[in-house]
């Protein structure tokens, strides 16, 4: 019993990779099917991909500031983790991923694969920081403190 | 700063009181930290350098409200690194991370938070600095 019990253990990871903003939809498509046999071949199992949609990056990635962000998240072993990122590392129009462990010891059966979800892009918000009620920081470092109060 | 040159003859005092001095008065000092370790000295030191501050004890004054740690608040809030808004919160407008000071976070969380930027900070939602080099 112990045994069965050991193999169904799995750890619950995430991958964010940022396609190359003008990749065409099939070819988002593409990738994405093969990152699911990458997983699935390695017995884990993918639970849902999400389409973050075209954001504006903080800076330029590939000397373009714009890209795609997609997010997988899937369940599986350890050695799962290198395979899917020596694949994402193969693929030209993937130019930025990152891994993240989200839990250990999941049960594999319980968790159940979803529908892809494609959300809506995040609309930068434009406005200084003060009209949105945040904190500014003085103009001698830290040492000012905020006006206004967080949420209560 | 670290050459071996330097390091060599005088070994014990280079690491000593030197690298004391320099976390206490540099440190310390400037930021006006002192907070809550090495308390009469940044303390002190930093009510004589700023004349505004008032006779009020820990640098606090005029304030009385003592911040709280918005996720010990809302247990349902998560530090999520993929929320951009969220994270920016707790960023300058350079793109440096708020200290625990000013944002009110408690250990635990800041913790959280500083890692959640540095993973933003990897996949571009976050800046790792901004405006002109």
């Amino acid at each position: 019993m112990a045994e069965t019990k050991q193999q169904n253990r799995v750890r619950e990871y995430e991958t964010i990779y940022l396609l190359k903003a003008e990749t065409p939809d099939d070819q988002v498509e593409e990738i994405k099917e093969r990152l699911r046999g990458v997983v699935s071949r390695e017995g884990g199992k993918v639970i849902r991909f999400t389409n973050q949609g075209k954001r504006k990056t903080a800076f330029p990635v590939a000397k373009t500031s714009k890209a795609l962000y997609m997010h997988c998240l899937y369940v599986g072993r350890p050695g799962l983790v290198q395979e899917l990122e020596r694949n994402l590392k193969m693929i030209d129009s993937v130019t930025k991923f990152q891994s993240v462990k989200i839990a250990e010891d999941v049960d594999f059966d319980a968790r159940q694969v979803e529908a892809d979800v494609k959300i809506a892009p995040v609309e930068d918000e434009q406005k200084p920081r003060e009209e949105r009620g945040e904190f500014v920081p003085g103009e001698e470092g830290f040492e000012a403190e905020p006006a206004e109060s967080p949420e209560e | 700063m670290a050459r071996p040159d330097m390091g060599g003859p005088k070994s014990g005092s280079f690491g000593g009181p030197r690298s004391g001095g320099f976390g206490g008065g540099g440190f310390g000092g400037g930021g006006g930290g002192g907070y809550g370790r090495g308390g009469d000295r940044g303390d002190r030191g930093d009510r004589d350098e700023r004349g505004d501050r008032g006779g009020d004890e820990g640098g606090r004054r005029g304030f009385g409200r003592r911040k709280v740690c918005r996720f010990c608040a809302d247990k349902n809030l998560k530090v999520d690194y993929k929320d951009q808004g969220q994270m920016k919160y707790f960023l300058t407008e350079r793109g440096k991370i708020i200290p625990r000071r000013i944002s009110g976070n408690c250990a635990k969380h800041q913790r959280e938070v500083a890692t959640a930027i540095k993973r933003g900070r990897m996949l571009a939602i976050l800046p790792y600095t901004v405006g002109q080099m």
